[in-house]
């Protein structure tokens, strides 16, 4: 464990300085230059001569929803006692697709918010929009100890040594599973399958024993064959998964994709695993899990709580949730960080950059992220973060919420669990679901089906780099 | 195959298919029994059978306000039951979704913000339709026709061509003196103003005017009307069901916009991105979704069940002359 970090954090500091750091990096692709780092643009100065003469109001939007909607309400009031400089107002936005357009269309009018949350599927296009400060000017005006954070979480929201945003809401896929239904197949709920042949067999027993009716329910979701793909250590995009320079082609039709895109296919026709079709926000696979009619399924550990709270709410009897790392193709592997991020826009007035900054330290604090962690589920992006009593108690009582935070520090830093940089990520999405929806049609073979997603992905990427 | 063929299908979808292929064979059954009874009661029977024909087909069309209303007041746990419970009707309905919706949810505001707005642009739509349309069908200009044809190709440009340059217009008008807080971006004008015209409106209403007699014309000008007395005494009245099938139509699209008060305002946010943001992925509390759906599309039912007839008429208005 300690082996594995270490070496992590060594990777991860040479894949940094292989990229070189601010300035002194020589152009890695067609107009790819590494974006310059002003500490000045951070705007501390000028926050702090604006800050004596009273608080400085920003604006900040966000997708946090419901109970951490609610959670992050009195996180900015505990953050308002805290000092007296910054005031923060919130404006919640209905889903990272919401906030995203709300954003691009905001980069034409100046209409923009002086902090704002948002997927990590955008990283390329914000970098490309040019709109905002990187993060890295704040931290290297601040001096900030960017020392306790995962290399992990710090290597995805980096481009060519470049910090551009903070890694904040951190989730990833994770098994989730009945151990009941484990119990009753005969199979140990503490030794849940780390590969995908390992689901295979135990689904096969499953389905034996009569514990349930599939092994496995399986939504049709991009997001799930990302990070199979990258825990079995295939890149999703060339480049070094667009990390070197800007990628130009998808690597999807690859041994690892097609295995992946096979496994899925010969689970789904041999009924050991139960296909729930594509609709996003569609939870059929977790309801399958409470009715029985599967014993396992991959879910964000974001919603983990939610999901939990329902299937063990009475209206299932004996279901027993337990969660496990994503299983992939080989054990060993890593996932990259999912999920929500902080940005600072550059076109706000420097005071209100520096007051944003501020904000970003608090959230970004160990005990922030230790209670985003108990309030939300999320993973924390900072290892102090897990030492914080709440967060030590909450996964000690209820284990399954450390699950996605020890799948992230776990397996190699390489340029697979570092995660993929894609300018069109959706265009790429879109391939891998249109691709794998034909697949279980019977339209196509799963290797076919891997090389309709390549070229469809590929074509994406070349549109959308066209378009830079 | 059939059982492999539906095995193949989404279990939504194929429920769905199954519903349709019962409702045609129905039918044809139906049709085909028509045949073979006598010649008399041939007329009775063929009704009979189109009204359960219609009675299904309506049953299909209102099974998706229904399994709304429905879900609006199940709790919980009980909407994702699988296999669902098989009940017309709960017996213990459960209100609280509503009042939740209502306050936490914020639908209250969202409401009376898309009331707001719904009248301004239906307002703004009429007024300008009736002017534009008036001028079209009994004034004389020159370039009449032209100026007519530009007014109908607006029609074909799609909104979101002019998204951007109207989202600009809307950002600048922030910085116009005296009016800039009133039309500025997060204002109740700048989620109105880019729709108070229309190429449709003015074009639907002309051509009820032009349906009038030029006769009744003549005779007002006779009793000493003028333009403005000819347009507001005779021919907007006589325009009643093209001017209400307007009023209706912009009524519909105005408060069913989404994207443009997602990104034109925060503060003055409208009932469709309410709701938007009621979904969230709270499996827990999915009645207040359902709530906030009918809360939002109540009016609507209530102005279609009140003016249905004006909105038939008003779409074959003009249809046929004569």
């Amino acid at each position: 464990m300690t082996r594995a970090r270490a070496a992590l954090a060594a990777v991860t500091a040479s894949v940094l300085a292989a990229c070189g750091g601010a300035g002194d990096g020589t152009p890695a692709g067609p107009g790819d230059g590494p974006v310059p780092v002003d500490p000045a643009a951070c705007g501390l100065a000028q926050f702090e001569d604006a800050a004596a003469d009273g608080p400085v109001e920003i604006t900040f939007w966000h997708t946090m929803n419901r109970t951490n909607a609610e959670w992050l309400r009195a996180t900015i009031d505990a953050f308002h006692e805290a000092q007296p400089d910054v005031r923060v107002e919130l404006v919640q936005f209905p889903g990272y697709e919401d906030v995203f357009t709300r954003y691009t269309a905001g980069l034409s009018t100046g209409d923009l918010p002086d902090l704002v949350q948002l997927e990590e599927t955008t990283v390329q296009k914000v970098i490309d929009s040019r709109s905002t400060v990187p993060v890295q000017a704040c931290v290297d005006a601040d001096r900030y100890d960017t020392g306790p954070f995962l290399p992990r979480a710090l290597a995805y929201y980096s481009y060519q040594g470049v910090l551009h945003a903070m890694p904040w809401t951190v989730s990833n896929p994770i098994l989730v599973y009945d151990a009941s239904r484990f119990v009753a197949a005969g199979l140990d709920p503490a030794d849940p399958p780390e590969t995908l042949d390992e689901v295979r067999e135990y689904s096969q027993r499953i389905v034996e024993r009569g514990a349930a009716r599939h092994g496995i329910a399986l939504r049709i979701e991009p997001y799930v064959f990302e990070f199979l793909n990258a825990k079995s250590g295939g890149t999703y995009v060339d480049n070094g998964n667009g990390r070197e320079a800007r990628a130009t082609a998808a690597t999807i039709d690859t041994d690892v994709g097609r295995a992946i895109f096979r496994w899925w296919y010969d689970m789904v026709e041999s009924g050991l695993a139960l296909d729930t079709g594509g609709a996003p926000g569609n939870f059929d696979h977790m309801l399958a899990v409470g009715t029985g009619e599967a014993a396992m399924a991959i879910e964000a550990s974001g919603v983990l709580g939610i999901v939990r709270d329902v299937l063990e709410s009475g209206q299932y009897p004996g279901v027993r949730i337990a969660a496990a790392p994503l299983p992939a193709l080989r054990p060993g592997g890593g996932v990259p960080v999912g999920d929500g991020a902080l940005w600072i826009p550059q076109d706000a007035a420097a005071p209100r950059r520096g007051a944003a900054w501020q904000l970003v330290k608090f959230l970004a604090s160990a005990e922030q992220q230790a209670a985003l962690a108990v309030a939300g589920g999320y993973a924390p992006v900072r290892e102090d973060a897990t030492e914080v009593p709440a967060l030590v108690e909450k996964w000690r009582t209820d284990p399954i919420f450390r699950v996605a935070y020890d799948q992230l520090v776990s397996g190699p830093a390489d340029e697979a669990s570092v995660g993929s940089l894609i300018g069109d990520y959706q265009g790429v999405r879109d391939a891998v679901r249109n691709a794998m929806t034909a697949m279980l049609d019977g339209r196509a073979t799963p290797e076919e089906a891997a090389a309709r997603a390549q070229e469809d992905a590929t074509a994406a990427i070349e549109a959308y780099n066209a378009r830079i | 195959m059939s059982a492999e063929l539906a095995g193949a299908l989404q279990p939504g979808f194929r429920n769905f298919l199954l519903g349709v292929a019962a409702v045609v064979t129905l039918s044809a059954a139906l049709a085909v029994a028509g045949r073979f009874v006598p010649p008399r009661p041939a007329a009775a029977f063929r009704t009979a059978n189109r009204y359960v024909l219609l009675t299904v087909l309506a049953l299909i069309v209102l099974f998706p306000i229904y399994i709304t209303v429905l879900n609006s007041v199940l709790q919980p746990n009980e909407i994702i039951r699988r296999p669902p419970t098989l009940a017309i009707w709960p017996w213990e309905a459960d209100w609280s979704g509503y009042s939740q919706a209502w306050d936490q949810g914020d639908v209250s505001s969202y409401l009376l913000n898309s009331a707001v707005v719904t009248v301004l642009i239906v307002s703004g739509q009429l007024v300008t339709s009736i002017l534009a349309a008036y001028a079209f069908a009994f004034l004389e200009f020159p370039l009449k026709r032209t100026i007519f044809v530009v007014f109908l190709a607006t029609m074909m440009v799609p909104f979101e061509v002019v998204f951007f340059t109207n989202l600009q217009t809307v950002a600048t008008m922030g910085d116009w003196p005296v009016v800039g807080d009133h039309v500025g971006l997060d204002t109740y004008g700048a989620l109105a103003i880019p729709f108070l015209a229309t190429g449709f409106g003015a074009f639907l209403v002309r051509q009820s005017f032009l349906s009038l007699p030029r006769d009744l014309r003549d005779a007002a000008a006779l009793d000493g009307y003028g333009h403005f007395r000819f347009l507001t005494r005779v021919a907007v009245p006589l325009s009643r069901p093209a001017i209400a099938s307007l009023a209706l139509f912009s009524f519909f699209s105005a408060w069913n916009q989404y994207l443009w008060p997602l990104v034109v305002s925060d503060d003055k946010r409208t009932v469709q991105v309410g709701l938007r943001q009621l979904r969230g992925v709270a499996l827990d509390q999915i009645n207040v979704t359902f709530a906030g759906t009918v809360l939002a599309a109540l009016p609507l039912f209530v102005l279609l069940l009140a003016f249905q007839k004006q909105l038939v008429r008003g779409l074959t208005a003009g249809a046929v002359k004569g």
